[in-house]
């Protein structure tokens, strides 16, 4: 973790997109989902400039002018202080890479579409893939199956900053099947190259047929 | 021009009577022909027309303010005190809207006490549609009977503090619309993010216009009644033009819905801090 002493100077803070801010009276605050920060004036001053675009050593010099009561070092590690608590909040971006794959879902409820578009990859068609399994087993495997697609789509999207959550994935996939049966199971087929898949109730795993390798991999298993 | 303007529009901005006479063809005069026994307070022709926001088959809106209400009016509709008459000039529909003085007074010491959203009050709704578009109306409205009546009537109804009022109810629905954003996408429903975004931009554009004292609230307008700001304020062109993008653009992968959630909801608060700033 940053701390005020080791800051990267050059780093361009920028303001997260899902972060508003309001103004009541003289009081300025910033509002994230159910948390709310007030905002003093150095705060205030600092927000504004984080624009993706100005370093923090950039921003210090165009805000020594408007607190000339401060030292600049001072000023400089209030600035850093700002930063870091809005960091540390998530009301900017991260400072510091993606992380290689975004957490794994806890829990995802077992999904009917969703169940109906695995059902077309079932390496037994006549057979229904969740037939003599318990709920709670059918809604691993489920969750099992989709993870292991959505981190190959984690792995190839270009822009991380703009690819889907776990959440996002799953809920699409589900719209489409909803919306078009065929196209959306054709679609499925072309991005991940699913063959077929199957499950092994006694060995606890799930085998797919995914661009010409099979994988395996434990249901119980969160990345 | 701006996008999706066109020059018919340009020409239809702030008209007199004469010229609202000229284009629908009807006479006032036949017009407060059909209300001559009532004796109104006052008498004003506002809406779309007067605006210029209307076209040739715009219906004409007439307000009154009488006494009292009572059925010799023959009203097509009643509604909370006030009475709806539908006529007939010639092809031309012409709305007669009565309101009862009490029920004026009432409503100008209604936006007299109304609530500071600024002072954490919470304005939501405060008052009623009907009850904004007579407020707004009365300001942009050109008198027909009783000049010096409507003119006290003006004053008795401070514009700037309806102005504020819609700002504070906009901000509102605004900042639902940017929270249900926000959380629709954390939670996976990309679609619905998207129309929300979209919305909280829309909100934060009629933020603007009322900022710039349009007190006209109808969500059919806010194109042309941007187009009109601009003219007075050409330097909100790049704001127009980003506006028209948000509504006209959504992209249709996946990636690009993701994309264009955190551009409408950034569009947005930069929208809002301009407001902020100048209020």
């Amino acid at each position: 973790m940053q701390r005020a002493s080791n800051f990267d100077l050059s780093a361009r803070p920028r303001r997260a997109f899902n972060v508003r801010k309001r103004r009541q009276g003289a009081e300025t605050f910033l509002i994230s989902k159910v948390d709310i920060f007030r905002l003093d004036p150095l705060g205030e001053a600092v927000w504004a400039r984080c624009d993706g675009e100005t370093t923090v050593t950039e921003m210090v010099a165009r805000l020594a002018p408007l607190f000339p009561q401060e030292e600049f070092v001072t000023l400089m590690q209030a600035v850093a202080r700002s930063i870091l608590f809005l960091a540390q909040r998530n009301l900017i971006e991260p400072l510091g890479p993606p992380p290689p794959f975004p957490p794994a879902l806890e829990r995802a409820p077992l999904d009917e579409s969703l169940t109906e578009l695995m059902q077309a990859f079932h390496r037994d068609p006549e057979a229904a893939w969740d037939e003599g399994l318990a709920r709670e087993t059918a809604e691993k495997v489920q969750t099992r199956f989709f993870r292991i697609c959505y981190e190959a789509y984690w792995s190839a999207a270009e822009d991380k900053r703009h690819a889907m959550n776990e959440q996002t994935f799953r809920t699409r996939w589900r719209e489409r099947f909803i919306v078009n049966r065929e196209a959306a199971a054709s679609a499925f087929a072309e991005k991940f190259g699913l063959k077929s898949w199957r499950f092994n109730p006694a060995q606890n795993k799930i085998f797919m047929s995914l661009k010409g390798s099979v994988y395996e991999g434990d249901v119980d298993h969160r990345r | 021009m701006a996008p999706g303007e066109n020059v018919r529009e340009r020409r239809a901005e702030g008209r007199a009577l004469e010229d609202i006479e000229a284009l629908t063809g009807v006479s006032f005069a036949s017009v407060l022909e059909k209300v001559r026994g009532e004796a109104p307070r006052a008498a004003w022709t506002a809406g779309s027309l007067v605006e210029g926001l209307g076209h040739a088959n715009s219906d004409i809106d007439v307000f009154l303010v009488v006494e009292n209400l009572d059925d010799a009016i023959a009203p097509t509709r009643k509604d909370d005190d006030v009475f709806v008459r539908v006529e007939f000039a010639g092809s031309r529909r012409v709305d007669f809207e009565y309101w009862a003085a009490r029920r004026v007074e009432a409503l100008a010491d209604k936006l007299a006490g109304v609530p500071s959203g600024d002072a954490g009050d919470n304005v939501l709704d405060y008052f009623r549609e009907h009850e904004v578009e007579f407020m707004h109306r009365l300001h942009t409205g050109i008198p027909l009977v009783g000049h010096e009546a409507h003119e006290s009537l003006r004053r008795a109804f401070d514009r700037e503090r309806l102005k504020q009022y819609l700002i504070d109810n906009k901000r509102l629905y605004l900042d639902d619309a940017f929270d249900d954003a926000v959380g629709l996408l954390e939670y996976g429903h990309l679609t619905t993010a998207v129309f929300r975004a979209r919305y909280a931009v829309e909100a934060s554009v009629d933020l603007l216009l009322f900022s710039h004292g349009i007190t006209n609230d109808k969500e059919k307008h806010r194109v042309r009644l941007f187009h009109q700001l601009l003219r007075r304020k050409p330097a909100l062109s790049p704001v127009y033009e980003k506006f028209w993008k948000v509504e006209t653009s959504i992209p249709e992968s996946d990636e690009g819905m993701l994309a264009y959630v955190e551009e409408a909801l950034r569009f947005s608060e930069e929208i809002v801090d301009g407001v902020q700033r100048d209020t």
